[in-house]
Parts: structure tokens; C-alpha cells; sequence
């Protein structure tokens, strides 16, 4: 669509008709009403009996379901015509308001959406200093509103197009065919429920129009927001709604404590420890630890954007529990590459901040791989902390029903990015850490994640023996674990486990063991048997070390996300 | 073996116990770690003088100049997933040179190794078996870091980056 043609619009004659059609719809329905009373009741009071009765009986039930199939159908065109004025209409308000804003601004909008203007500061048309950024703004703007026209018209194409050869070949007085139409046009206005396939939610998001989508984010943010199969662009506009909302209520919360009660009751040899003073402290950290990573997320999200601040979308938010939150650096969707990382112990809302810094540096080492090999791919890291990890090693990292619990969620994730993604993803890796390499290995176990690699950094172990079973391409399974790193002390204890580790001890005490290690979880990621290309380490890392400015790690997790080996 | 986690409660008392080692093994071993993490450090804002001024320094000894402005300093939170003290940050910032012929990215690597070694930096060796496209030179006052990368010559893109240690960002660690 043009600008010409939208601005021109008579979007108020979508109206006129649809009046029309009312009224013919109306007049249909009184017929029908009519036929009943004049006909039907009738004969059903006339004491018609016999065979011929029955058969007309029969044919006039059959024409009665046909009249009300049909009387279905055209209250859907009615529908379908009132869905199309609101979309035309919001398009084409966008539009103006936006040829408006150019005006303002002392902007020339050609008819092909080109932006021209005054540059001579002594004319007084001069559009001022700033008339390059209005005149991108505002081109985005007409742009967005002719795109907004565009699916409007496709979509309301597809509904009443459906209606009219319905009508033309005789379906629509199929009552079975009216009642899915029904049910069809009754979907649009229903959220699909959590856990639906991406691929269903991202078809009922696209046969909605733009205006029917803004609906929907401003009246349920929340469960747009988090709805695996939504745009990446759409989830972000929705979730901000919710952070703004969270925010709103932490406050609200913490103001609500009020001053903390003494921290001791008695005096003297008799002072002990304030139940209420206890119960107040572990409130107010659990709130602002929250607090903390809201503000880390809208710090990030505030950041003005350059080459290593890529722009970010909030992907998912909550306040439940310890609080979640995904945030995708740069848009999932129309990046070449893209990788999800999923932190481990001690993920939670208000640890967002640390994790979308490691999301910042390894979408940085991505675009170095990238840039080193000539290659203009660009990179999305997303943080997922959209489960619920557990919170301390002891003991709660002893319990693998944290990563369990995440399988479904994850599963539901990754198909989600395929589902909204412009094209196919060019290179698709889950990357975790510690107890995350966990969560990770259990849903490829269990359910295997559509990816093309996997990298398990200082991991306890992911649930399964060898590479391969994490049903990808073994060869695209990466592992690295620091000598340094506290995490191979987290040796099994299961009694297969425990028997190989001493096995493999007494192999090396006579000189020939080979580094079989089993783990908490699992055989060790690094060990030779696992199967996985081991990436380099420094030598002393520690468990958090492995995002370091120095860390040769970061540089192969860089170069796996950009699809150049490790 | 399997791989599944022990059910049982006996089970999860064991993992417990294994998992008491690590943290505390963890906390052992990082013991002298610990007291150094919180010691009192230069400011975040100090840092970044610091980084600004090493990379003005560098980039004057090279004979390539910057493709487009520096990017706003990027931060790490340091010892994260660790026991602590939190709060510390490492900061960096760098310069892209862009595709650079291979004669001048050698005489770049050269000029950058004589500057920084005259500056007391010293070369941080990679680990066995890895042969990452960068050369590595710290501080051994300060441990500031500054990275060349893309030195190869099948690079198509040669950066500057300088970082931080971890530091506070208000100089203090919280009492």
C-alpha cells in the first residue's frame, strides 16, 4: 500500500457497508424467524401424520439448519468487516498523525515516503538541526503504518475471501462448517494458553491485525508477554508494560513494610534476636533484590546503543518466586545467529544484571569472530532466566528438580525462537553455565532442543554419559572447565559414579588413567570419553571467570555463536 | 552409571554433603582470593581514566587509526556465580582498526609489544593447545590488560581492547 492510497482511504465507508450488510443480515435473520412461525410451527400443529410428513419434516430440519448456518456465516462477515474498519483505521490515523508530525517539523514527505527539507539555516523554512533524526523517525513511522494497512488487508482478505466461497460453493450452510468458522473468529480474541505450540500462537498472532495485536498487549500484557511464539518486537512493547507494573508493586510492597522493628528484644543477659525484626529483614532483601534487577533491566534497556551495546528486548518478566526475566541482546528474530544462555545457580530476577552483561560480552566476541572472518552475520544473546534455579549450593543445587522442572519451559523456548524468526536461523546454540549446563542437558536428554550446538561451560555434570546423547551432532557439543574451578570438587554420588571415579583412581595411581571423571550429574563435560571438543581455558579461572576481558573461553564461545568452530 | 541424580532422601543427603566439600573447598582455596577481593581498589571512574589513557597512549604508537568512534565502556560483573564479596566490576573499552593489510598489522603487533613492554606491560602466555588471534599484555603493577586481536593474517579485522582488574566501583568494599 502507498501512502496516497491509505491516506485517501474511506475507511468510514467500510462502516456505511458494514451498516449495509446488517441490515440485509438483519432482514435474512427475520426471514428466517419469519419461515419458523409461518411454516414450521405450522405443520408441526397441523397433525400432518405418515410417511410424506416425515420425509418433509426431515427436508425442513435440514433447511432449518442450513437458514441458521448461514445466518452464522454472515454475522461473520459483519465481524470480519468491523475488524477491517478498526484496522484501516488506526493504519491510516498512524499515518496521518505521522504526515502531521512532518509538517510540524517543516518536513516535505514525497509520495513515495521520501523525506526532503530546508538545510539553509537562513531560509525560513530551515527544518533545523535535527532534521535528519525527525525525518528518520518519522519515515519509520509512515513505513510502520503502511505495514500496519498491509496486514490489515491481508488478513481481513483471508477471512472474508474464506467467507465468500463459502458462500459461493454452499459450505457456509454446512452447520459443521459454520460452527468452525465460529470458532475460529471466537479464537482471535482468545490468548492461547501458556505452554501452546509456538508455532499455533504465532499463527493466531499473524491472523490478527496490528490493531488487534495492540489490543491484546495493552489488555494482557502479561500474557502476551510471556507467550513463546510472539514476536520478539511484541513481547519486548508487552513486557515493558509488566516491568513498569512490577516495579510499581515492589515499591508499593517495600514502602508497605515500614520501618524495621528492633533488631533484639530484652536487655542485658536477656537480649535475643527480634522473630518480627527477622521476618521484616528477609521481606525487604527478597524486595530489593528484586528492585535490583528491574533497575539493572531498565539501565540496560535505557542504554544508549553502539557497537557493544547492541540494542535489548525483554523476552519475558516476572516477580513470581525469586523473579524471572529474559532479555534477548539484539532481536532474535532477524539476526542471522542466535544463542540463549542459561545461567545456573542463583539465576533469578535480581541477578539479571551480571548475566546480561555476559549476554553483552559473548554478542561482542560473536561479532569479532564475525568481523575477523568478513562475514557481516550479525549475533542475538538471549539470558534466560526464565526457570526457576536453585538458590544456593546447599541445598539446593543437590536437587536436580530445578532442572526437571525447566525442561517443558526451555522445550517450548527454543521452538518458540524458530516459530518467530524472519527465515531460518542461520546458527542456533544453547549456552550454560554450572548448574544451567544441568537444566540444559536434561531437556536435550529428555526431549532434545532444536540447536545446532551446545556448550556447557564448568558444568556438574548434564545428565547424560556422552556427547551424543544430547541427540545433536556430537562434533557441535562444547565443553570447558578450568582446573581452578571449584566445580570438579562436585564429584558423584551415586554408586556408579562413585565406582568409576574409584576406578578410574586406581587406574591413574598405577599409571594408566585416562581421566575418566564422573560428576554430580554426570560424566564430566571435559573428560576425554564424553565426547565434546574441550575450548581452551585460563588456567586459573575460577567459576565466574570464564566471561573475563582475558578469557580465551569467551573468545570460543564467540566463535561458536557465529557459526566459525570453537 | 546412570546419569540421573540420586531420588532418594539418603541420596540428596550424600549430594549434600559432596556439594558442602565444594563450597567449602571453594571457600578454602579462595581464601587469600577473598581477602584480596576485599581490599579497598581504585573507582570505577578512576578505572575507565585509566583504560582511556592507555588506549590513547597505544593508539598513538600504532601506525593504524580507528574505524569509528569508542563504544561506551562495557562492565563484567566480577565473581558472579562465586561466593563472594559481590560487587566488584571489571571494566573495557577498545578500538576497532578494521581490515588492515597484513604489512602494517605486523609492524602494528610489533609497535604494540616494544610500547607496552618499555611501559612495564609483560605477555600473558595462552594456554597449551589454544591459538587464539590475539596478543595479551598486563600490568603486572595494576593488572590493567590490554588485548591486540585479529593479528592473524586471514583476520579481516584488527581491535584494541583495554580492561580493568576487578575492581570497586566506589573504591570501598561493602562493609
Amino acid at each position: 500500500m502507498d501512502i496516497k492510497t491509505l491516506q485517501g482511504a474511506d475507511v468510514i465507508g467500510i462502516t456505511t457497508a458494514k451498516n449495509a450488510f446488517d441490515a440485509l443480515a438483519t432482514a435474512f435473520g427475520q426471514h428466517i424467524e419469519n419461515w419458523q412461525h409461518e411454516v414450521v410451527d405450522r405443520l408441526n400443529h397441523s397433525e400432518w401424520t405418515g410417511t410424506a410428513a416425515g420425509h418433509a419434516n426431515t427436508r425442513i430440519q435440514f433447511l432449518q439448519n442450513e437458514l441458521q448456518a448461514a445466518k452464522q456465516e454472515l454475522a461473520l462477515v459483519s465481524r470480519a468487516l468491523q475488524d477491517a474498519y478498526d484496522g484501516f483505521a488506526a493504519a491510516q490515523s498512524h499515518l496521518v498523525n505521522a504526515l502531521d508530525d512532518a509538517k510540524t517539523h517543516k518536513l516535505t514527505v514525497a509520495a513515495d515516503g521520501g523525506i526532503t527539507w530546508e538545510k539553509d539555516p537562513n531560509s525560513p523554512n530551515f527544518a533545523g538541526n535535527d532534521a535528519a533524526t525527525q525525518a528518520q523517525q518519522i519515515q519509520a513511522r509512515i513505513t510502520a503504518a503502511l505495514n500496519e494497512a498491509d496486514h490489515a488487508d491481508q488478513t481481513i482478505n483471508a477471512r472474508l475471501g474464506h467467507l465468500a466461497t463459502n458462500a459461493s460453493n454452499g459450505t457456509g450452510l454446512d452447520s459443521a462448517t459454520a460452527k468452525a468458522d465460529q470458532s475460529a473468529a471466537d479464537a482471535l480474541s482468545q490468548i492461547p494458553a501458556a505452554g501452546t505450540d509456538p508455532n499455533s500462537v504465532k499463527a493466531w498472532w499473524n491472523g490478527l491485525t496490528d490493531d488487534q495485536q495492540q489490543r491484546m498487549i495493552l489488555n494482557h500484557p502479561d500474557q502476551v508477554g510471556n507467550l513463546d511464539g510472539i514476536p520478539a518486537v511484541d513481547r519486548n512493547q508487552a513486557n515493558l508494560i509488566n516491568l513498569a507494573r512490577g516495579k510499581q508493586d515492589i515499591q508499593r510492597q517495600l514502602d508497605g513494610l515500614g520501618p524495621a522493628p528492633a533488631a533484639t528484644l530484652g536487655s542485658g543477659r536477656f537480649i535475643r534476636p527480634n522473630p518480627a525484626y527477622t521476618e521484616w529483614q528477609q521481606k525487604h532483601d527478597d524486595l530489593a533484590d528484586k528492585m535490583g534487577g528491574i533497575n539493572a533491566i531498565e539501565a540496560r534497556l535505557n542504554t544508549k546503543v553502539d557497537a557493544t551495546h547492541p540494542p535489548t528486548f525483554l523476552l519475558g518478566f516476572d516477580t513470581n518466586g525469586h523473579g524471572h526475566a529474559i532479555v534477548a541482546v539484539n532481536n532474535p528474530d532477524t539476526a542471522n545467529n542466535v544463542s540463549t544462555y542459561v545461567p545456573g545457580t542463583g539465576a533469578r530476577l535480581g541477578s539479571i544484571g551480571s548475566d546480561i552483561n555476559r549476554s553483552d560480552v559473548m554478542v561482542a566476541s560473536a561479532d569479532n569472530a564475525n568481523r575477523q572472518a568478513g562475514d557481516k552475520s550479525t549475533t542475538s544473546s538471549i539470558t534466560w532466566v526464565g526457570y526457576d534455579a536453585p538458590q544456593s549450593i546447599i541445598p539446593e543445587a543437590a536437587d536436580d528438580t530445578y532442572a526437571k522442572n525447566a525442561e517443558d519451559k526451555l522445550v517450548s523456548f527454543e521452538n518458540g525462537l524458530h516459530a518467530t524468526h524472519d527465515g531460518k536461523i542461520g546458527n542456533n546454540t544453547i549456552l550454560a553455565h554450572s548448574y544451567g549446563t544441568t537444566t540444559v542437558g536434561y531437556a536435550m536428554r529428555d526431549h532434545g532442543l532444536p540447536v545446532d550446538n551446545a556448550v556447557l561451560i564448568a558444568s556438574p555434570g548434564a545428565g547424560v554419559e556422552t556427547a551424543k546423547d544430547l541427540r545433536i551432532d556430537p562434533s557441535h557439543v562444547y565443553a570447558a572447565q578450568s582446573p581452578a574451578d571449584a566445580i570438579g570438587w562436585a564429584a558423584a554420588t551415586d554408586p556408579g559414579g562413585v565406582g568409576d571415579n574409584i576406578w578410574d583412581n586406581v587406574k591413574t595411581d598405577f599409571g594408566f588413567g585416562d581421566g575418566d571423571h564422573h560428576l554430580m550429574y554426570g560424566r564430566q563435560t571435559t573428560a576425554p570419553q564424553f565426547g565434546a571438543t574441550v575450548l581452551p581455558t585460563n588456567p586459573d579461572a575460577g567459576h565466574s571467570d570464564y566471561w573475563n576481558a582475558d578469557s580465551p573461553t569467551l573468545v570460543s564461545m564467540g566463535k561458536i555463536m557465529a557459526g566459525k568452530g570453537s | 552409571m546412570s546419569a540421573a541424580a540420586p531420588a532418594s532422601a539418603l541420596g540428596r543427603v550424600t549430594v549434600a554433603a559432596v556439594l558442602a566439600v565444594t563450597a567449602l573447598t571453594l571457600g578454602a582455596c579462595g581464601a587469600d582470593t577473598l581477602q584480596d577481593r576485599a581490599k579497598p581498589t581504585i573507582t570505577l571512574d578512576q578505572a575507565r581514566t585509566r583504560i582511556d589513557g592507555y588506549l590513547a597512549a597505544i593508539q598513538s604508537q600504532l601506525p593504524v587509526q580507528a574505524v569509528s568512534l569508542p563504544p561506551a565502556f562495557s562492565d563484567l560483573e566480577c565473581d558472579a556465580n562465586d561466593v563472594g564479596p559481590h560487587g566488584r566490576k571489571q571494566s573495557s573499552r577498545g578500538y576497532d582498526f578494521g581490515d588492515v593489510p597484513s604489512d602494517v598489522k605486523a609492524k602494528t603487533v610489533t609497535d604494540y609489544r616494544s610500547y607496552l613492554s618499555g611501559q612495564g606491560f609483560q605477555a600473558v602466555p595462552d594456554a597449551a593447545g589454544s591459538h587464539p588471534d590475539w596478543v595479551r599484555m598486563k600490568n603486572p603493577q595494576n593488572q590493567f590488560l590490554a588485548i591486540l586481536n585479529g593479528t592473524s593474517d586471514s583476520s579481516h579485522d584488527l581491535t584494541l581492547q583495554v580492561s580493568s582488574p576487578c575492581i570497586w566501583p566506589d573504591g570501598t568494599p561493602p562493609k
